[in-house]
């Protein structure tokens, strides 16, 4: 059944589709791919999802292998709504699926954008000539000169507004105060508003969201602990990599939880991305790609990056700084570069005397009711 | 009490006992000049006898305590490390070395208690355990690349922080394609990891002596493709032999005058065996992808009972060019970037299928080795390029270091079904 919250966002839903728009669409993998690039050449930027109810993946991956790739795969082989791909190196699984895509699906043009994994200088430099790439292969499919550059800096107006209302619905999910013992957006909501922003028009998702974010506020006057209207409930964290799956949000409905400073590929990891047009000269260079790389490279970290320290020293303060209970380690299964991030962090939240799970997550496939019932007896425990 | 029983009761001891300590005494006991005799008399193959007793006094360096050591994953460019005079412990030949000595139960069983989750790859979940369990010296530096793959990258940055030498660990981030721009990007980290390293040892960076290192590369691998020329036509092997088992002279010790000097002794011997070889031998000619197993196992000597014979393995392939000895930064930055299991998967089915038709092999075989996503995950693509050049492939699911993940009757049927198969053919 559709989430109620779709009814709110059905012209955002709709933009997406092939049919509610002339314009190309382009499929996308990860959050270090700019998704203004995408727009300005004049694609709509679509955050594959995936079609994960089929195991016809299996005929082509082996059986331990990442389920979010084989679900792509799926979506991609037998759907013809691409008019391009553009996937990143981010993981070896994601360089496979390059590979199936050039193999098997060879009419459809496939960018793979390499990210570097370092943060330095001479990184910088290869991910901003990595970008002119890009741009460069997007410009040639709709016919667009790649001397353009001004059409990137339009595009970056919408996709800095989207992340803005991004960040203010994330403050007022995280901060929110409740009504009637009720949370005003709940976990599920809030993660399938995110999951709506990563494939709708930015222009139409923004109004939307706006007009959302209008319709919850909360009535201040009477806001108080008497009327319960304060905020009660547990704040825990959750970690993890690409879970964007509405099954396993539906699993934190009726839990006294909010889920507070998550770290995923869905959240702070994609839009916390500092504005290229609010500060020119972030990169030292008058250079559009140059300014967008150090944007990407500087938001909070993928786990596949280099600096696990510096990733653990974030989680601290996070931790401190929200009064989190506990945490949620949910990663897909099979993904490399989370689970051997695993024991650095569970040894931290060791250190921290900060309860956590581990949860393997199958994307669209878990079983459910087993996930609902650790995470209730966790928060059980939690709350003794 | 028999022979058998007294032996394996003394290998018991050691695996329930294996410390530092006791690896220290076994390699102290085998360097033992008449012990280290009678050991090189074990050795069928003059290469293997000389890649035996060169490990061992390889391996007694790396436990002395006189060198600085470094740990690195498999295809980093060791000619940069060996020219610094630093000793080496690689994963992949950790996780061998442990399986060979039967503890990896033991490692494995110490990376599951420190969260390592049970999907991973077992070559890094072992090293991790061995690394923990304090079975190798403890590192001075720990370099790593994604090439081939993402584990070493994140299971080496996370011993990096075990052993609190976080400033000494180097990741070589190694570039989607190959370019001038992949070259000028790999090449300028490679030469910083030198003159930090330098800087870290107290020493004066010597790039005369990295030239001599490259140099003695190209050397090794002038021999290797004589060697690999030979194998195009040689079927009569010397027992034992399997060009899986060179793995820590081919790549760890790359730019060392003794691993060219074992690749010289390979080339000669090889050699005298084809200039023996009986016309008339006639056997199934396999390419063989990925590593093997090694602990103790039946793969080969099944393959050899049903007239089939590994020629060629995707990771002895001579996939460089020559280096240029006076540029040895942008060379080697160059040597990993040819490296077929860089990039894109095309890179490795290029190399594999220019294999097929240079040893005009008759079937491939895949070990597909557990939780090697970057391998497996290419399997099916792999399968049907060979099958459009009329060449079956066996994908073995198996693993390379866990023998309770690699059951040995499953293994002898699907291979006895694949020979089955393609004698008929």
């Amino acid at each position: 059944m559709m989430p109620k919250i779709y009814e709110f966002f059905k012209n955002s839903i709709k933009s997406s589709s092939p049919s509610g728009s002339n314009k190309k669409i382009a499929g996308y993998s990860c959050s270090y791919i700019p998704e203004e690039l995408i727009a300005a050449a004049g694609f709509i930027p679509y955050r594959i999802y995936g079609n994960k109810g089929s195991n016809l993946a299996d005929k082509y991956f082996p059986i331990n292998f990442c389920p979010y790739v084989k679900a792509v795969w799926e979506e991609i082989h037998h759907n013809s709504a691409f008019d391009s791909l553009v996937l990143a190196t981010s993981c070896d699984g994601m360089r496979r699926l390059k590979d199936y895509v050039s193999y098997y699906e060879k009419e459809l043009p496939v960018f793979m954008l390499d990210i570097p994994r370092k943060p330095d200088k001479s990184s910088l430099d290869f991910f901003a000539d990595n970008l002119k790439k890009l741009w460069a292969f997007l410009c040639k499919i709709n016919n667009i000169d790649p001397e353009e550059t001004e059409r990137i800096k339009i595009s970056t107006t919408a996709i800095d507004r989207k992340r803005m209302l991004l960040k203010k619905l994330t403050g007022q999910y995280e901060n929110q105060y409740e009504n009637e013992g009720r949370q005003l957006v709940t976990s599920s909501d809030y993660f399938n508003i995110i999951n709506i922003s990563l494939n709708s028009r930015a222009e139409i998702f923004n109004d939307e969201l706006e007009e959302y974010i209008k319709s919850i506020k909360p009535d201040i006057k009477n806001n108080s602990r008497e009327n319960n209207f304060y905020k009660n409930s547990l704040e825990i964290m959750i970690v993890g990599n690409y879970l964007n799956d509405d099954n396993f949000w539906s699993v934190f409905e009726n839990l006294n939880v909010r889920l507070v400073s998550s770290d995923l590929c869905i959240t702070y990891r994609y839009f916390d991305i500092e504005s290229v047009n609010q500060n020119e000269t972030m990169s030292g260079n008058n250079d559009i790609f140059d300014d967008i790389a150090y944007s990407y490279i500087s938001k909070p970290a993928c786990y596949r990056m280099a600096g696990i320290s510096l990733k653990l020293e974030q989680m601290r303060t996070k931790i401190s700084d929200n009064n989190i209970k506990g945490v949620i380690f949910a990663s897909l299964k099979f993904c490399d570069n989370t689970l051997y991030s695993f024991p650095a962090v569970k040894e931290e939240l060791n250190k921290m005397k900060i309860p956590s799970i581990f949860l393997d997550i199958e994307y669209g496939k878990s079983s459910y009711g087993q996930l609902k019932t650790r995470i209730e007896a966790f928060i059980e425990m939690l709350g003794l | 009490m028999g022979i058998g029983s007294f032996k394996q009761n003394i290998i018991n001891k050691i695996q329930n006992n294996l410390d530092i300590g006791s690896i220290r005494k076994i390699l102290k006991f085998i360097s033992n000049p008449l012990v280290f005799y009678i050991y090189g008399l074990t050795f069928k193959s003059v290469s293997d006898k000389y890649l035996n007793k060169y490990s061992l006094t390889y391996m007694r360096e790396v436990y002395c305590g006189n060198y600085p050591i470094a740990y690195g994953s498999l295809f980093i460019p060791y000619e940069l490390l060996n020219s610094l005079n630093i000793r080496l412990v690689l994963p992949e030949v950790m996780g061998g070395f442990t399986a060979g000595l039967g503890v990896t139960g033991k490692t494995l069983a110490d990376a599951a208690n420190n969260w390592y989750s049970s999907d991973l790859c077992t070559f890094h979940r072992s090293a991790s355990g061995a690394a923990n369990m304090d079975l190798f010296p403890k590192p001075d530096f720990i370099i790593c690349s994604n090439l081939a793959c993402d584990a070493a990258c994140k299971s080496f940055e996370d011993m990096a922080k075990k052993f609190k030498i976080e400033d000494r660990f180097y990741l070589i981030d190694i570039p989607y394609e190959n370019d001038n721009a992949a070259i000028r990007y790999l090449s300028g980290q490679l030469e910083n990891i030198f003159f930090d390293i330098s800087e870290k040892l107290k020493i004066k960076p010597d790039t005369d002596n990295l030239k001599k290192a490259v140099s003695s590369s190209n050397k090794l691998r002038k021999h290797l493709l004589e060697v690999n020329k030979t194998r195009e036509r040689l079927l009569d092997y010397p027992q034992y032999y399997n060009g899986l088992s060179y793995i820590l002279p081919l790549f760890g010790l790359a730019g060392t005058e003794k691993a060219a000097r074992l690749y010289g002794i390979m080339e000669k011997e090889l050699k005298i065996k084809l200039k023996n070889q009986l016309p008339s031998r006639k056997m199934k000619k396999l390419l063989w992808m990925h590593l093997k197993p090694y602990y103790r196992n039946d793969i080969f000597n099944i393959l050899e009972e049903n007239n089939c014979r590994v020629v060629c393995e995707e990771i002895t392939d001579v996939f460089w060019k020559e280096m240029d000895v006076q540029k040895p930064f942008d060379s080697l930055a160059d040597k990993m970037l040819s490296n077929p299991l860089r990039g894109n998967g095309q890179n490795r089915i290029n190399a594999i299928l220019s294999m097929a038709e240079k040893y005009e092999i008759d079937a491939a075989i895949l070990f597909s080795h557990w939780g090697c996503r970057q391998s497996n995950g290419l399997a099916r693509i792999l399968k049907d390029s060979l099958a459009d050049k009329k060449i079956p492939l066996l994908i073995l699911d198996g693993d390379c270091v866990d023998k309770n993940n690699c059951p040995s009757g499953q293994l002898k049927t699907r291979i006895e079904g694949f020979a089955e198969i393609i004698n008929s053919l």
